[in-house]
């Protein structure tokens, strides 16, 4: 039996774009258990029936930042990152498949970079990385809780340092020119970003708290979590 | 040939092409050699061409005086819009003997030897991005950090051009190889480099003759003596920046990343470092520059296969028909770094023989030497199936190369 995914826009212009759903963008996240194999072919699957279109995003060697920031030796933390990325590519590519969509619209941050569009917004979060204290602030809140997460002596202890903020923080940065204009991205109207639970560095967008990077007025934001079970605002750390 | 099938192949073929998995040549351009070695294109500004892709062919319409590069005139067949074959008295764009008279003024300095005298100024620069590569995040960005800024530094070095004055116009550069939505974009980027070469000519202009020994120090030079004209100095001068910069930018990008998917051919190169240039070499011919290769036109009617190419049609030569031509080369589509066939066809052929081959070859053994001496545990930090290549520009590159090394 297919699996519904219940929706919570997060606010009421999400719930516009939920109400179009002509698009979705399925993020998926690395040493995350939410996304089991089964899950994720599940997600996509609710999706390709729910929406007119989607593509799905999964994470690409910026994820081994957050490891070499915690001290992990780079080599050693990319090939770690590459193996997470294959246990999402794998069902996800199947799920695309037999939903539909087809794995064209399987991306990674790195594929993701054939793309215009991308690559103007990734400039565009870099340098407003550099120069804005509030979009920097939101990148190092979202790398501080990645780092966190790495299992091990690493990253219990003191607070991060600087430099160590620095270097996870790129894979926030990655991340952000989905969160700013999918549709600009896939050329779309309307697109709502999809994960299953609230995605902090979506809110200085929402509130117009950075001026760094601009926020499509057709871009929604919405948590996904499967219809058995109640939207989760916590959880596995991305 | 391991390229995928081609289908979709109503004439006249739209440009630009789909391209092969991982910059490879478009499976198109091996189509058209086969079953039409003239063939009809459409070009992005909506100009019809001829598009020749076979080696004999390609070396004969480039050396046949009834095909002209003189584009500079209103109306001219372009590929996109208002690029440099439009900026007159460049060298690009004359026929000889004009051609001849400015290739000769600046020949000297692309000569075997003089290439040779800038190999510590080369070797300088690379180990300067190499630090600069070597002190970012691993992992890192190939592109950013080494392919796209070590180019604009050499040309830079090598004509004079102080790279202050530079800095602002690389974005120009790479327009003028871009397949822009706007026509206007590109003649915006072209006046821009007129402007920013009127810049470098003014500032050289009270060098001492001991301080003109380059390219451009040669023109301006000879532009005082009465040997070439005004237009002839700034279009030349702009020409050499532009395609000493974006020419290269590629190539430092696809040769790692196809010796990286080579590590055979790798290992035979660290263990033999006189491999080194039959890597370059062998890069220049696997992946050249770019696809089609800006338009000539025809001076009169000229019968090729059966096909008569009228008086006023734009021909393209595509270099990379004639390096992957399997009547010249065994099995093109194997990159073989131990290969007895050299690149030259990459270079073109005739009056127009890029002057600048010896040193692109001097640079780019240079680069990718030290790149892998520095850094001998370099390896792709992706499956190479997610390496993404600029579909918006007329030239083969990678937008990202990310690697990783043991540090």
């Amino acid at each position: 039996m297919s699996q519904e995914f219940h929706v919570s826009p997060y606010t009421e212009r999400c719930a516009r774009v939920w109400d179009q759903a002509e698009h979705a963008v399925i993020g998926l996240s690395v040493w995350n258990s939410y996304f089991s194999p089964r899950r994720v072919e599940a997600l996509i699957g609710w999706a390709a029936r729910a929406f007119t279109a989607i593509d799905v995003v999964i994470p690409s060697y910026e994820s081994a930042y957050t490891l070499v920031a915690a001290g992990i030796p780079p080599l050693q933390a990319v090939r770690r990152a590459r193996r997470a990325v294959v246990k999402l590519r794998v069902p996800a590519r199947r799920a695309l498949a037999s939903a539909g969509p087809g794995e064209q619209h399987l991306h990674t941050t790195t594929s993701l970079c054939g793309r215009r569009r991308y690559r103007y917004l990734l400039r565009t979060a870099r340098a407003g990385y550099q120069r804005e204290p509030a979009l920097r602030a939101a990148c190092h809140a979202v790398a501080e809780q990645a780092l966190r997460s790495v299992p091990g002596d690493v990253a219990e202890r003191t607070p991060p340092t600087a430099d160590q903020l620095a270097i996870a923080a790129r894979y926030a940065l990655a991340e952000l020119p989905l969160l700013a204009d999918a549709p600009g991205i896939f050329g779309k109207s309307s697109s709502l970003v999809l994960y299953h639970r609230h995605i902090p560095l979506a809110d200085p967008l929402l509130s117009g708290a950075t001026d760094a990077i601009g926020l499509c007025p057709h871009q929604g934001f919405a948590i996904a979590t499967p219809a058995t079970e109640s939207p989760r605002t916590e959880g596995t750390p991305r | 040939m391991n390229t995928t099938p081609v289908r979709d192949t109503e004439l006249p073929l739209r440009y630009p092409f789909p391209r092969g998995p991982l910059g490879t040549p478009p499976p198109l351009v091996h189509w058209a050699r086969k079953h039409h070695p003239v063939c009809p294109v459409l070009l992005p500004s909506g100009v019809r061409a001829w598009m020749i892709t076979r080696k004999d062919d390609i070396a004969a319409v480039l050396a046949d005086r009834r095909f002209s590069r003189d584009l500079a005139f209103a109306g001219a067949p372009r590929l996109v819009g208002e690029d440099f074959t439009a900026v007159p008295g460049s060298i690009f764009n004359l026929d000889p003997p004009e051609h001849t008279r400015i290739r000769r003024i600046v020949a000297p300095y692309y000569t075997r030897t003089a290439t040779e005298r800038y190999v510590p100024v080369v070797t300088g620069l690379v180990d300067d991005a190499l630090d600069t590569l070597a002190a970012a995040p691993n992992p890192a960005d190939l592109v950013d950090t080494f392919a796209a800024p070590l180019p604009p530094a050499i040309a830079c070095a090598l004509l004079h051009v102080d790279p202050d004055l530079r800095a602002a116009f690389v974005d120009n550069f790479a327009i003028q190889t871009t397949f822009v939505d706007n026509p206007a974009t590109m003649t915006d980027a072209t006046t821009a480099i007129a402007g920013f070469t009127s810049q470098i000519i003014d500032s050289r202009r009270h060098d001492p003759p001991e301080h003109r020994d380059d390219p451009i120090g040669a023109l301006l030079t000879a532009h005082e003596h009465g040997t070439i004209s005004a237009d002839e100095l700034h279009g030349t001068a702009s020409y050499l920046m532009v395609t000493g910069v974006e020419s290269l930018v590629s190539p430092m990008a696809t040769g790692p990343l196809t010796l990286l998917l080579h590590g055979n051919q790798l290992r035979d190169c660290r263990k033999n470092p006189e491999l080194w240039p039959r890597a370059a070499e062998e890069v220049l011919r696997y992946h050249h520059n770019g696809v089609l290769g800006l338009p000539r036109i025809a001076l009169e009617d000229v019968d090729l296969h059966g096909i008569t190419i009228h008086r006023g049609d734009a021909v393209c030569a595509t270099m990379l028909g004639a390096t992957w031509d399997p009547g010249h080369y065994h099995n093109p589509a194997k990159f073989d770094i131990h290969r007895d066939e050299n690149a030259d066809p990459t270079f073109g052929a005739g009056p127009h023989y890029c002057i600048g081959a010896n040193q692109a070859r001097m640079i780019l053994t240079i680069a990718y030497q030290r790149l892998f001496q520095r850094f001998p545990t370099l390896e792709l930090a992706v499956p190479d199936y997610e390496i993404p290549f600029d579909t918006d520009s007329m030239f083969i590159r990678p937008t990202t190369l990310p690697v990783t090394w043991q540090t």
